[in-house]
């Protein structure tokens, strides 16, 4: 009768770690409401997050110019008259034996009014992430905000 | 000595599987009194606002007006999620809206004031849903009345969006956020827009 109790809370154990271990996973989401035409002719600004000292704007500016966008980076104060949309990004940081992006949100929005037209989110836990660099996590928020073959 | 063994080993494994099933569920807010930060729409005026929560969940009295979602814990098991401020999830949201309607230039008016425009949102649906993703089932629809309560121009939009889930400041942010990308899109629609910049007579 013990051996069984035993043996049962040993299973129980193994299904909350194997439950625990279902956690490791990332998902991303987005959405744009541009049409494709907009999307291309569009010129961006990569608005710095003033809490962000590893400036992610010049990174996200240089992987939506990769993508054949015409983007540029810098504070509030920097950006250019003729900037159409503005691209606004949340950082997050986690520690687990090393610093790891854990989440970033990029929001577009139209330069004039504020207004939002579309974000892509990259989420990933210490095991996601091992191996990848934050230009990794930048680029699958950016997959989500302007997909690529689309 | 096994049967102390084995009964502090029951309630480690209880006390993690607590943890786990509602360690992070239990008790989230949502905030979406400050969700909009800026509308695709400018003018003038006073203009009356109002948002009504005609949710059947919250008319019949089985959730409560701050009812905003549900988190789940490790079994699926669901706990409510509530507004930040625990007022009604209406009147955040009409705080977000007459908010970035101020900005925009308008004199935003309750919505039982007279006024030469008003501006109805109408929550049919809206509800999150957290597990390992995030889903957001929302079903919108946004009016413009005249003065006289004619109606000028509506939109509606309905669908379910699927995000990413994490962790309770992070989820509030993306409902807050997908909560301002579906208002926009019903703001956006070209006969709202022509109604709300049009000077009243």
């Amino acid at each position: 009768m013990k051996t069984s109790f035993v043996s049962g809370l040993h299973r129980i154990s193994l299904g909350l770690l194997a439950l625990l271990l279902v956690g490791c996973v990332g998902n991303t989401s987005g959405q744009m409401t541009l049409p494709k035409e907009q999307v291309q002719a569009g010129s961006y600004f990569v608005q710095r997050n003033e809490k962000d000292d590893r400036d992610l704007a010049s990174t996200i500016a240089k992987a939506m110019q990769a993508r054949g966008l015409h983007a540029t980076a810098g504070t509030v104060a920097q950006r250019p008259a003729e900037a159409a949309y503005v691209v606004n990004y949340v950082d997050k940081w986690m520690w687990d034996m090393r610093m790891y992006l854990y989440d970033l949100r990029i929001d577009l929005r139209d330069a004039r009014d504020q207004s939002i037209l579309g974000y892509g989110q990259s989420m990933q836990s210490s095991l996601k992430a091992m191996g990848q660099t934050h230009e990794d996590v930048i680029n699958r928020a950016l997959d989500q905000l302007f997909p690529p073959g689309k | 000595m096994k049967t102390v063994l084995v009964r502090a080993g029951t309630f480690a494994v209880f006390a993690t599987a607590l943890l786990i099933l509602g360690g992070c569920a239990v008790g989230n807010r949502y905030d979406y009194g400050n969700a909009i930060s800026g509308l695709p729409v400018s003018g003038s005026g006073r203009l009356a606002v109002d948002v009504v929560d005609v949710r059947p969940y919250v008319l019949s009295g089985d959730k409560k007006p701050d009812f905003v979602g549900l988190q789940r814990g490790g079994f699926g098991n669901p706990f409510d999620v509530r507004t930040g401020s625990g007022r009604p999830l209406a009147a955040e949201m009409r705080d977000a809206i007459a908010k970035a309607l101020q900005q925009q230039g308008f004199a935003v008016v309750g919505g039982t004031e007279a006024a030469p425009r008003k501006l109805e949102l109408r929550v049919f649906e809206w509800k999150t849903d957290v597990m390992m993703k995030m889903k957001t089932l929302y079903d919108l629809q946004l009016s413009v009345f005249d003065g006289s309560a004619v109606l000028l121009a509506q939109a509606r939009t309905k669908g379910e969006d699927v995000g990413s889930g994490g962790f309770e400041s992070g989820n509030a942010t993306n409902a807050a956020r997908t909560f301002e990308l579906r208002f926009t899109e019903l703001v956006r629609d070209e006969a709202v827009r022509s109604a709300l910049s049009t000077p009243a007579p």
